[in-house]
């Protein structure tokens, strides 16, 4: 077997921004502290005070939903939405420009044809926000019953997404990226096609939507390889090749065990610690 | 001809590596799990210029929109995490890693795109304009020689380097034993060597 030109060591040392002893890897140290240079860059306060609302607005609705396990996932028409960044952006820009109330905007917003224009148009309509889990589902649900396919298809897809995401699942379904292809088959189905891709993708948010309050649900993966064969069904594209995607979820075993945090004395305190798990 | 470039100057536009929290950590977490606004706006500003560089490094197409939505969802699940700054920076970057690879599939669908692992700044700061060019020449060699690397080199050295993430943390992330990663940038800085040495850049 061929002698390695660097040893494990060596490499260590070079990324923790230590002098290996290998001359040949130190050569390389000024490219990686160049390479680390010329990409970070700090976010500004105007990001920053777009940002910080809407997280802290997520983990208070996060809490508050987590303490009423037995509400069923409806359409919220009073809370206020939570806008991607890209949107709250533009929005925030529009009003500047233009002087336009946000309901204004609602009218005068996005194109025909602006991937954003017949989502956001919907949520404007149906007045929901952009929740997790259950109401996303239902949000979908919502957007189906205004006939934007795709749309609800894109948006269970974030719903899945948002589920992985919280719980590192492993579940190796590619659930969501199933979603999404389906999501994107469905644009350019024919006329003749389009009664059974609509009774196939209600067939699946129903089923999403019922795991959902079920007092049994399906997760991780069993929920995973449900939602994947349905929009597996839905979509006419072939399956992507599993490449990275399958590698970056397999073998991944949740969140790494760390020093169980507590606030100390006088900092406000977290949840109550008997909150029931969400479904 | 041998270009040379000078290892200890930096350029003043360079970005500044954002501050960890260190020992406040626990206080800032504690305060973020009840929606404080402070709290995610630290938590924000002292991760997400590297999470947003890392993506950027990696050609994706809206870096910062990606960041936030990684932060939003950490958001949601927030009053389920504990643990220490480290594993907190390490979930937000297993789902920025995702979010890469889905937008990786998105463009695989549309007309090829060129893609670099960075793109040099292009002004110069000010000073000695042609000392400034030259180095600007070097920075541009020794950063194409990135483009040898193969996908999962750049995207480990990213983490590495970008990211300042451990080995076991990498291999977290990317979803790929320590033993792979060790493989990967392993092969990664050879082939750097190697291309620097052959372009004759001198360090």
């Amino acid at each position: 077997m061929a002698e390695n030109r660097f040893s494990d060591r060596d490499i260590e040392q070079l990324l923790s921004a230590l002098v290996p002893e290998n001359e040949e890897l130190a050569a390389l140290a000024p490219i990686l502290r160049m390479l680390k240079d010329q990409s970070i860059r700090e976010v500004s306060e105007d990001e920053v005070a777009v940002f910080a609302p809407q997280a802290a607005q997520a983990a208070r609705w996060t809490i508050s939903t987590a303490s009423k396990p037995d509400q069923k996932a409806t359409v919220s028409t009073s809370r206020r939405r939570l806008l991607r960044p890209r949107l709250a952006m533009a929005l925030a820009s529009v009003v500047l420009l233009s002087g336009m109330t946000g309901v204004a905007f609602a009218s005068n917003g996005a194109a025909p044809g602006d991937p954003l224009y017949g989502l956001d148009r919907a949520l404007e309509r149906i007045g929901i926000g952009d929740g997790a889990g259950a109401e996303r589902i239902a949000e979908a649900q919502a957007l189906f019953q205004e006939g934007l396919v795709a749309e609800a298809m894109a948006h269970a897809a974030g719903a899945v997404a948002e589920t992985e995401d919280a719980s590192l699942l492993a579940d190796g379904s590619g659930a969501a990226e199933a979603l999404r292809d389906a999501a994107e088959a469905i644009t350019s189905i024919d006329q003749g096609e389009a009664d059974e891709v609509r009774a196939k993708v209600a067939e699946m948010l129903n089923w999403m939507a019922d795991n959902a309050v079920s007092e049994e649900p399906l997760t991780g993966r069993d929920f995973g390889e449900m939602v994947a064969g349905f929009a597996k069904g839905i979509s006419t594209k072939d399956d992507p090749e599993e490449g990275d995607a399958a590698q970056e979820t397999e073998g991944t075993t949740g969140r790494p065990e760390g020093v169980p945090g507590g606030p100390p004395q006088g900092v406000p305190q977290g949840p109550p610690a008997n909150v029931p798990p969400r479904p | 001809m041998k270009m040379t470039a000078d290892p200890n100057r930096h350029d003043a536009e360079a970005g500044r590596t954002p501050m960890p929290l260190g020992e406040s950590f626990d206080d800032v977490l504690a305060a973020a799990k009840t929606g404080a606004e402070w709290a995610w706006a630290a938590l924000y500003r002292s991760i997400a210029g590297q999470v947003i560089g890392y993506l950027r490094s990696r050609g994706a197409s809206e870096p910062e929109d990606v960041t936030s939505e990684a932060f939003l969802n950490v958001a949601r699940a927030i009053h389920g995490f504990e643990g220490n700054e480290n594993s907190f920076r390490s979930w937000i970057f297993v789902i920025a890693h995702r979010r890469l690879i889905d937008d990786r599939r998105a463009a695989s669908r549309r007309p090829a795109e060129a893609g670099r692992l960075i793109e040099p700044k292009s002004e110069p700061v000010g000073g000695n304009v042609e000392v400034e060019a030259v180095d600007r020449l070097v920075t541009d060699e020794l950063l194409k020689a990135f483009d040898h690397l193969t996908e999962g080199q750049r995207d480990v050295l990213g983490l590495r380097i970008i990211a300042a993430l451990s080995l076991e943390e990498t291999a977290q992330v990317v979803g790929k034993s320590v033993g792979a990663i060790k493989a990967l940038q392993r092969r990664g800085l050879e082939t750097l060597r190697e291309k620097i040495d052959s372009e004759g850049v001198t360090l």
